[in-house]
């Protein structure tokens, strides 16, 4: 069960996803069908699962959320900025629902009494048609329904006009609802559409247990079902059927009961129902509760085999039959499947990491096996035009395209991660009545997708901390002579061998001696003790503390600043913070590129190739065409533009000990301008540039440690190895810059 | 002959006296060294490496190994002898220790022997010389004293910065 368990927790993330892709689209104006069914889909995959695992919070919320969802997909309530608004809200609370579930703690109930008013506000425009609290008959207008349709529909829809002709086994089921079905949020609804992708299914209601009005428990089914099953595969077995009864399993009773069927379709047991099963009454029976007083065989509890049916909410639903002597075939309503369009689909798999990084090393070593024979093959001076140079050249450019794809797989730009930020920065603007836009520079900034998954949490916190602590009140900040509205900015760059990711705010910083005064009440710093800013700054990262005097229902969850900073650590990485009073604050989170790809110029100093990440580089000049000026021993300085940069020869500049350097400067000799953190660019000389390529960074922590100037190695085409240069890292040797940045920044206080 | 256990004062790179133990013996600046045959992965032949800066003088820097960097030293500088002089007939022996693996630059790989326990003595104290401690055992083979290398010593400790020497 645990294993089940963890698939669904699996899949609910996934859903969770779809989710939130589909309304931030809804946002940004789609309006396509298929995207409010996959958003609707997720959430009722989710409330199914939830019910199956008796996840009360959760089923009862993502129902609230599948009925607004619901009125919005029919149409019956417009896509309003402020309704999708409420929908992403609703989102994010489910993702906290999920996540509660999971680690099996208490959820916080932020805001989930309002928004559920907010969803049943939705809702209410909806005749609902979901809602258990609804209990007139309602008619259904089928023609909403196609949009469920996708291609699965047409899948079945060839064999099964052609096993039409041979007699198989019809299934009957018969499926009787325990009062509590309803309440766990299973709709006996998907559970036909999930049968009708087994074949064609024929499905009667009988309502003769119907109390009157009256006396009628909305929250209770009355109505029991006969469906009949015509399989589309001739060797469908009873499990199968019961599979998708799973999460009903001890909701209701089944009986599932089978029989050769001859030419008619007729069924064995004859439906006691007394209206004609029409379109439009074959859909008032699905909704209309009712009392079954007719005790049917129990047949016990099927067996369990995965969550299968919740998730086959996606399951298509083909227009049910007209009459059930003349079932229309399936392949009918398989044109309005078709006129729905097709669903997007997101197919995923799980693969464990490590086999990926084998990949990655694999196609690593591929390539530089290719341009080694390319180079062997030069050698043996065959032809540029012969058959051989040419095969090699597609397979060049093969290796090049794999070796792309490869890293594709595990790189993942942040961008996502952000756009999930800005509704965390709505959520939280929401709360506090501030007024919060959100910028975003650097999203294209590649990751390890762990990494990416793994920051989530972290930068949540600091957004929901900058906007909670950090931007003032509108009325605050109009006083301080700023904009009204404040804004929190993420940002993320590459810097040498790390990724830095800069949560920033326009708001008050930092309140530091109501910072001191906490500490020093709190015990965390002795009294009369004399902390410099930064060192008090640093105080928010320790555990327990909190500048606000009362929790607050944001970011006072309990957790603080030293949650975040132990997440980014667990992530090898760094954090630290600056802030100016009445300007801002920002914190920086250091993270190594534990698997990244560079863009980098190869260049040769001292007859050592070395690479030099583009992102550094600002210009690049030859030295015949520099104007170089020497202020002193040792200290040049070239003109860049209207300006004197300082000139460092990279060699040199690396550590490299004179005796290995060699080369007078010749017509190769090149300087490359390079702007390292937020110091003044400089000149780089080298001997010659060589190439511009994209390299796979080898980190050389593991065997070496932090060695300077260096941010990490790399393997050239013919197998050499090669330095990755740290212009930072050089700045600081050379002395072009009086603060160094240090790599890992002072905490030692804080421990 | 099991007896001799008790001497072992160092036994992480002779694990276990006596049989069993098996030697990868190698020149190295004109003298013989072996190291557990255990510890090492493959023999490699001489390829140009990478220097790296801010490093000591015997890390000659990394080669490519299928792939990975591999950080290569001078045996010989790291035992206090001169620099091994470039030579395409030079041997690099990969070696693994725990999850670090190294490269010693080596003049040759000589031979495997399985010298018995009885052959392997203690490595006598020779005032404070820091080469000493690189050697777990002696023995002696066809006349030729042997030096068994204690790999966990030879490897240079990684720290935030490098340290000049780890010993």
């Amino acid at each position: 069960m645990d294993a089940i368990r963890a698939t669904f927790f699996e899949e609910c993330v996934e859903l969770l996803e779809q989710l939130e892709a589909g309304l931030l689209a809804l946002e940004a104006g789609t309006d396509d069908p298929d995207t409010i069914d996959s958003v609707f889909r997720a959430v009722h995959s989710i409330k199914g699962g939830a019910g199956a695992f008796e996840l009360g919070d959760l089923v009862h919320f993502s129902h609230d959320f599948e009925t607004a969802l619901d009125s919005l997909r029919s149409g019956r309530i417009d896509r309003e900025p402020d309704v999708i608004a409420t929908l992403l809200r609703s989102s994010d609370r489910l993702v906290d629902l999920v996540s509660a579930a999971r680690s099996g703690t208490a959820s916080a109930e932020v805001d989930l009494p309002e928004l559920t008013a907010l969803l049943a506000r939705l809702a209410e425009a909806a005749p609902a048609d979901e809602a258990d609290d609804d209990f007139a008959p309602v008619l259904i207008d089928l023609s909403l329904d196609p949009e469920l349709l996708s291609d699965d529909a047409e899948d079945e829809a060839e064999p099964q006009t052609e096993d039409q002709k041979r007699p198989r086994t019809a299934w009957n089921i018969e499926f009787e609802p325990l009062p509590e079905l309803l309440v766990s949020g299973n709709e006996p609804l998907y559970l036909f559409r999930a049968i009708e992708v087994l074949g064609q299914i024929e499905v009667e209601a009988r309502d003769t247990d119907l109390p009157d009005l009256v006396d009628m428990d909305p929250s209770v089914p009355r109505l029991r079902w006969y469906i009949q099953l015509i399989p589309t595969a001739p060797d469908l077995t009873e499990t199968e059927i019961e599979s998708i009864f799973e999460f009903t399993t001890d909701l209701s009773v089944l009986n599932i009961s089978s029989h050769e069927l001859e030419d008619d379709v007729e069924s064995e047991e004859d439906a006691p129902s007394e209206n004609d099963p029409s379109e439009e009454g074959f859909s008032e029976t699905e909704v209309v509760s009712g009392d079954s007083n007719e005790a049917s065989p129990n047949t016990g509890p099927s067996p369990s085999t995965g969550p299968t049916a919740a998730t086959d909410a996606s399951t298509p639903l083909a227009a049910p039959p007209g009459t059930k002597d003349a079932p229309r075939p399936a392949a009918a309503s398989n044109s309005e499947a078709s006129s729905g369009g097709s669903q997007p689909t997101m197919a995923t798999i799980r693969v464990n990491l490590s086999r990926i990084d084998r990949l990655v090393n694999l196609v690593g070593e591929l390539v530089i096996s290719q341009s080694m024979l390319a180079q062997g093959m030069m050698r043996a001076g065959l032809d540029q035009h012969s058959e051989a140079v040419s095969t090699l050249d597609e397979l060049q450019q093969l290796t090049r395209d794999m070796q792309d794809s490869v890293m594709a797989i595990r790189a993942q730009p942040v961008k996502p991660l952000f756009q999930r930020m800005t509704r965390i920065v709505r959520e939280a603007a929401q709360a506090t009545g501030k007024d919060v836009r959100m910028a975003t520079d650097g999203e294209g900034t590649e990751i390890d997708k762990t990494v990416v998954e793994r920051l989530a949490d972290p930068l949540t916190h600091m957004i929901r901390n900058a906007i909670d602590h950090g931007i003032e009140t509108p009325a605050d900040r109009i006083a301080a002579g700023k904009p009204e509205a404040g804004t929190v900015k993420l940002s993320a760059r590459q810097q040498s061998d790390r990724v830095v990711i800069e949560v920033s705010d326009d708001g008050r910083g930092v309140d530091r001696a109501k910072v001191l005064e906490r500490a020093v009440s709190r015990g965390l710093v002795p009294e009369g003790k004399v902390l410099d800013t930064s060192e008090i700054d640093r105080l928010l990262f320790m555990p327990g503390f909190s500048t606000n005097t009362e929790v607050s229902a944001l970011s006072g969850r309990g957790v603080g600043m030293d949650v975040v900073q132990r997440g980014i650590r667990d992530l090898n990485g760094t954090i630290s913070i600056s802030s100016t009073e009445g300007k801002g604050c920002t914190i920086s989170i250091s993270l190594p590129l534990t698997l990244a790809i560079l863009d980098g110029m190869i260049v040769r100093s001292a007859r050592q190739r070395m690479v030099i990440p583009l992102s550094a580089i600002v210009e690049t000049q030859t030295l015949t065409a520099a104007r170089i000026e020497t202020l002193g021993p040792d200290q040049d300085v070239v003109q860049l533009h209207d300006r004197f940069v300082p000139l460092v020869d990279l060699a040199s500049g690396m550590g490299f000990s004179p005796a290995t350097m060699a080369d007078e400067p010749d017509e190769d000799t090149a300087l490359l301008f390079v702007q390292a953190d937020e110091n003044g660019p400089f000149a780089l000389r080298v001997d010659a540039i060589e190439a511009q390529r994209q390299v796979v960074i080898k980190g050389l922590g593991e065997n070496f440690g932090h060695v300077p100037c260096v941010s990490a190695a790399t393997i050239l085409g013919d197998g050499q190895v090669a330095l990755i240069v740290d212009p930072a890292g050089i700045a600081v040797t050379s002395g072009l810059q009086r603060v160094p940045t240090p790599p890992v920044p002072n905490e030692g206080y804080l421990q | 002959m099991t007896q001799t256990e008790e001497k072992i004062d160092h036994p992480e790179t002779v694990a276990q006296a006596g049989e069993g133990i098996e030697l990868l013996t190698f020149r190295c600046g004109g003298r013989g060294y072996a190291v557990d045959i255990m510890d090492v992965r493959e023999i490699r032949s001489w390829s140009e490496p990478t220097p790296l800066p801010h490093s000591p003088p015997f890390m000659r820097g990394m080669v490519n190994l299928r792939g990975s960097v591999l950080p290569v030293m001078d045996l010989a500088q790291r035992l206090g002898q001169d620099a091994t002089p470039d030579d395409p007939r030079n041997v690099i022996i990969v070696i693994q220790q725990g999850a670090r693996v190294h490269g010693l630059l080596v003049d040759a790989v000589s031979d495997i022997v399985h010298p018995t326990s009885d052959q392997l003595q203690d490595v006598p104290r020779v005032g404070a010389d820091e080469e000493n401690s690189m050697a777990s055992r002696l023995f002696v083979i066809d006349d030729v004293m042997i030096q068994v290398l204690s790999t966990e010593r030879l490897l240079p400790e990684v720290g935030p910065a490098l340290p000049e020497v780890a010993a």
